[in-house]
């Protein structure tokens, strides 16, 4: 009889050691919560042309060409990118993530409101370089874009692509 | 001697693993809405903007599914056709990772697009959904951007929402 008790009791001990932790991981709660961290930006100029561009010239913008009116309410981290791996029109160009020109090869760097050469940021389609990193909230800024042009074009149809400026909260 | 003890121990082992089974089975398919009013973008001329740049989730698991309701305006004088797409971080940052590959299964969007006359809205519902056999990381990230697809022009700012996970 004493040892059915103490069997028993083992066994109870056993069952609260495994069961109460198991319970208890599958219970806690999941939680959810949504920042109001107001973030918003805009382009003062949604068009840009590289108008005559010849093989192996580069055309660049001054450096405060374009501005972002930010109006986050929170400091912000901003990127920028390219949408596409191509520039479209024709003979397509090949987009080159290390902005180095090419045989119907183009590429682009952005500067922000400095010198050319100095601090200018390889515009990337994968995984997109900060042009405004850790932007204070509500202070706008400006950038230029400077175009590495083909060392050879396939022909002369205008060719497109799209550059876009990306605000998360920081 | 040992009937009696190999009897208990089967039964509380029955009894452990009917209860577990039937706490995380119960759970499931649980959603939890993200709390407060719906998130709101606002699409400008030149831009855009949202009102809560943030969705944190802790201590988050399979079978749990966090949705968002987002509403979109269209603060432009022209109709505009926007999408939500879910996309990796394009940078790392806070300590949270990327999203893994294959993160877009676990992440719907309904509908995909809304097409806004000037000056009307529309909700558009975003959905997370962790599958059991999924192993993400402890703290991932990943990215929630409204795309103006009427957007004509080369030169576009935009904004994305952060969706932080902080696993169990």
């Amino acid at each position: 009889m004493k040892r059915r008790l103490v069997s028993i009791l083992v066994a109870l001990v056993m069952f609260v050691a495994f069961s109460v932790p198991a319970m208890a991981a599958t219970t806690a709660d999941v939680t959810v919560s949504a920042t109001p961290n107001f973030v918003g930006i805009a382009v003062d100029i949604g068009v840009q042309n590289f108008a005559g561009v010849d093989a192996g010239v580069d055309e660049q913008t001054i450096t405060t060409y374009f501005t972002i009116d930010n109006t986050s309410s929170v400091q912000t981290d901003q990127t920028i990118a390219v949408t596409t791996t191509t520039w479209a029109g024709g003979v397509t160009w090949a987009h080159s993530e290390t902005a180095t020109g090419g045989a119907d090869t183009a590429g682009l760097k952005a500067n922000k409101g400095g010198t050319w050469g100095v601090g200018d940021v390889i515009v990337r389609n994968g995984t997109p370089l900060y042009i405004a990193e850790n932007q204070a909230a509500n202070t706008d800024y400006s950038f230029g874009l400077k175009l590495i042009a083909p060392t050879s074009f396939g022909d002369g149809v205008q060719k497109t692509i799209t550059v876009r400026i990306t605000a998360v909260s920081g | 001697m040992w009937k009696p003890v190999i009897v208990v121990i089967a039964i509380l082992a029955l009894a452990y693993f009917g209860i577990k089974f039937f706490t995380e089975t119960s759970l499931a398919g649980r959603i939890i809405q993200v709390s407060g009013a719906d998130n709101l973008i606002d699409i400008k001329q030149n831009g855009m903007s949202v009102a809560k740049g943030k969705v944190e989730i802790e201590n988050y698991r399979a079978n749990y599914a966090v949705s968002q309701v987002v509403a979109v305006n269209n603060s432009k004088e022209d109709a505009v056709t926007i999408g939500l797409e879910a996309i990796k971080p394009h940078q790392e940052s806070d300590g949270f990772v990327r999203a893994p590959d294959g993160f877009l299964k676990w992440v719907t969007i309904t509908p995909k697009e809304v097409m806004l006359l000037p000056d009307t809205n529309d909700k558009i519902t975003v959905t997370l959904v962790l599958p059991e056999d999924a192993q993400p990381p402890p703290k991932w990230e990943f990215w929630i951007q409204p795309v103006n697809k009427s957007d004509k022009g080369t030169i576009q700012a935009g904004v994305a929402i952060r969706w932080l996970v902080t696993m169990r």
